[in-house]
């Protein structure tokens, strides 16, 4: 882990180093920095599919007027994206916590146990779509079925009401991604050292006080891990709403990632779309450094260098 | 303060045998040193205590209550481990202060016994300190004030000095057992390290794979040790073992192909050919070789120098005889030549006896 400029290295080793790195450079390039650079010109330009004849034309920062316009509905977006969020992500931390404290014990089917309650993340994002879709289909539905007998959801289907459809969504978001939270708990769990709970037993500290007083603490710097990994991938949501919802009824649904692809391919405003793009990477920049602003003021912050 | 009493314990691991029915009572107030090899069970016993293992057969009572079923933090016992175990995040004030608040002390009473713990054992300037800002010996004393600041029955030691520098370790023993003196507590110690047993233990309990060999005064181990086991452990250097024939007609050992004579008592003579036994192990501890002959008998052992290491106050010499070796601790005047052939004495009441299919002492009947 030295650098470069610490150690002398030999041409030809140098030569091979570069040889083993440009691979990784070309696809970086390919993948993230030619797209960006690419959104960054569309979103300056005039790219809508119903304006041929201006199409193609520098347009400054019009697309970012339009897009930062109070009826553009950007905002609305980036408001239910920050609601879906804060809702779904500590949901998906609690429970995932609470199952990886239960699964914190030897006991013999717990491996099964784990593999089994992986499986929603497992899956892939459309497939979680389509399967829900089924489950709660209108008139055939195995869920709509259930409800309809206790008399709920009758002769409306859940996706057609602007309240049960956030819900739904949000629901299978948790469904789909507590285990993962779990997991992630589940390693930090079983990575702390074993010593200071002992050490904390025998100071007379029931179950819940070790819990609460050592293993949360010692815990912290993962699940502030886990918590920024959610939150970016919860904010960027797009497969299951896609294939359930479409982004409605209405915008109910319309988190941002489905507000910037209909903008994009079914408006057709492709510069709009680009310059929603680049307005979401810069949200979500301050979103994150707002986040680490609030951990690094925590008194406690000295302990994640312990563990 | 407490008597400690433990009965028949058994511990299985899975379908290994981790201790076989052990039973020690240990008085009040006593300084109790559990040693021997890793994996000899030691530890296991000492978690027992803590209850940090469940026992899987047997009882262990404190006091004369049976806490065998009781959880760790319902058995008023402290523990030092052997990496300290200190809370990372937690200051040092609040590591000491963690088990009283749990107790629901009162403020002003755990900081009168924080600091007043922390002034013995010179920690006062640290308390404010993490324990990852502290040094290995910082850390050690931290983790022994997290355990007198309780005041609690037993304290248990998981060998707490094998971290630390062999310097830091030799002032640390004297402390503990001026700490010992003080507190008057009850303090169980593993280790593996035979000096410590000897040098801080009241009572030293010798442990084997999972067996209690021998328990009692160090110098009573050391001066009458029930087996070959215990003879070699404790000791340093270790007591040599010496193959050879007893010649009952003489009353004396014939040892290393003839190299060494060794004259026994009378009395352990007289057993050993009413036994009609030959083949023998004979064991003669380093201090006990004499360069000069002693005027009871006519012990000799010639063995060829080897290797001279003068210590000033003592001179430690290995010699081999044939395919055995012996190491001796001879005064420190005294300087052989290496490669030189050198004999030695030995008091017959020295020599010890012992037999070498199960390696157990064979005494005068």
């Amino acid at each position: 882990m030295t650098r470069s400029g610490a150690i002398p290295i030999d041409p030809s080793v140098r030569r091979f180093l570069w040889i083993c790195i440009l691979p990784v450079i070309l696809f970086l390039v390919l993948v993230s920095l030619a797209p960006l650079v690419l959104a960054l010109i569309d979103s300056l330009r005039e790219m809508s599919l119903a304006a041929i004849s201006r199409h193609g034309k520098f347009v400054g920062l019009q697309n970012f007027i339009t897009v930062l316009s109070a009826d553009s509905g950007l905002f609305g977006a980036l408001l239910k994206t920050a609601l879906f969020v804060l809702i779904v992500v500590p949901i998906e931390f609690a429970l995932g916590l609470l199952i990886a404290m239960a699964l914190n014990r030897e006991f013999r089917s717990r491996r099964l146990w784990v593999t089994i309650l992986l499986l929603p993340t497992m899956v892939a994002p459309v497939v979680v779509g389509l399967i829900w879709d089924f489950l709660l289909m209108p008139n055939y539905g195995l869920f709509t079925w259930v409800m309809n007998n206790f008399g709920w959801f009758q002769g409306r289907p859940v996706f057609s009401q602007p309240l049960s459809a956030f819900a739904a969504i949000a629901i299978i978001d948790v469904w789909e991604w507590t285990p993962f939270m779990m997991l992630f708990m589940l390693a930090g769990l079983l990575g702390l050292p074993r010593e200071p709970i002992e050490a904390a037993e025998i100071d007379g500290a029931s179950p819940w006080r070790v819990f609460w007083h050592i293993q949360l603490p010692l815990l912290r710097p993962i699940m502030i891990v886990a918590l920024m990994f959610r939150a970016i991938d919860a904010s960027k949501v797009f497969e299951t709403i896609f294939v359930l919802t479409g982004g409605g009824p209405g915008t109910t649904t319309e988190l941002i990632s489905i507000y910037a692809y209909r903008t994009a391919f079914q408006n057709w405003e492709l510069g709009d779309a680009a310059a929603i793009c680049l307005l979401i990477g810069f949200f979500s920049l301050l979103a994150a450094s707002i986040f680490f602003k609030l951990i690094s003021r925590q008194p406690e912050k000295e302990a994640m260098a312990d563990v | 303060m407490a008597r400690i009493d433990i009965e028949n314990i058994r511990k299985t691991f899975g379908g290994v045998v981790a201790l076989h029915d052990v039973s020690l009572a240990i008085p009040d107030g006593a300084f109790v040193i559990l040693v021997g090899p890793s994996g000899c069970g030691k530890t296991t016993l000492l978690r027992l205590l803590a209850g940090l293992e469940a026992a899987s057969a047997g009882t262990i009572a404190i006091d004369g209550r049976d806490v065998t079923a009781l959880p760790a933090r319902e058995r008023d016992v402290a523990m030092v481990f052997q990496n300290y175990a200190l809370y990372p995040h937690m200051s040092v004030r609040r590591n000491m202060s963690f088990a009283l608040e749990l107790k629901k002390i009162p403020r002003a009473e755990i900081e009168r016994r924080v600091d007043a713990t922390a002034d013995i054992l010179g920690i006062g300037a640290l308390l404010d300190r993490r324990p990852r800002q502290l040094s290995g010996g910082q850390r050690q004393r931290v983790a022994l004030g997290r355990a007198i600041v309780r005041e609690p029955a037993v304290f248990l030691f998981d060998e707490p000095l094998s971290n630390l520098d062999a310097k830091l370790r030799t002032s640390m023993r004297s402390e503990l057992i001026k700490l010992h003196k003080r507190l008057n507590a009850t303090i169980v110690y593993v280790t593996h390290d035979q000096v410590e047993a000897m040098t801080m233990g009241e009572i030293v309990v010798v442990m084997k794979d999972g067996v209690l060999l021998q328990s009692g005064a160090p110098l009573d181990i050391y001066r009458d040790p029930v087996n070959l086991f215990v003879a070699e452990f404790i000791g340093s250097p270790a007591m040599n073992f010496l193959k050879g024939n007893f010649d009952a007609g003489r009353g004396e050992a014939v040892v290393a192909e003839g190299r060494g004579r060794l004259r026994l008592d009378p009395a352990l003579a007289g057993s050993l050919a009413e036994g009609r036994r030959v083949e023998l192990i004979f064991g003669v501890r380093p201090e006990h070789l004499l360069a000069a002959p002693p005027p009871s008998g006519a012990s000799a052992i010639d063995g060829l120098v080897e290797v001279v290491e003068p210590l000033g106050a003592e001179t430690v010499v290995e010699m081999s005889l044939g395919t055995q070796s012996l190491t001796a601790r001879l005064k420190g005047d005294l300087l052989p030549a290496t490669g030189s052939v050198l004999t030695l004495h030995v008091e017959p009441k020295s020599v010890f006896v012992f037999d070498p299919a199960d390696g157990a002492r064979l005494r005068a009947v």
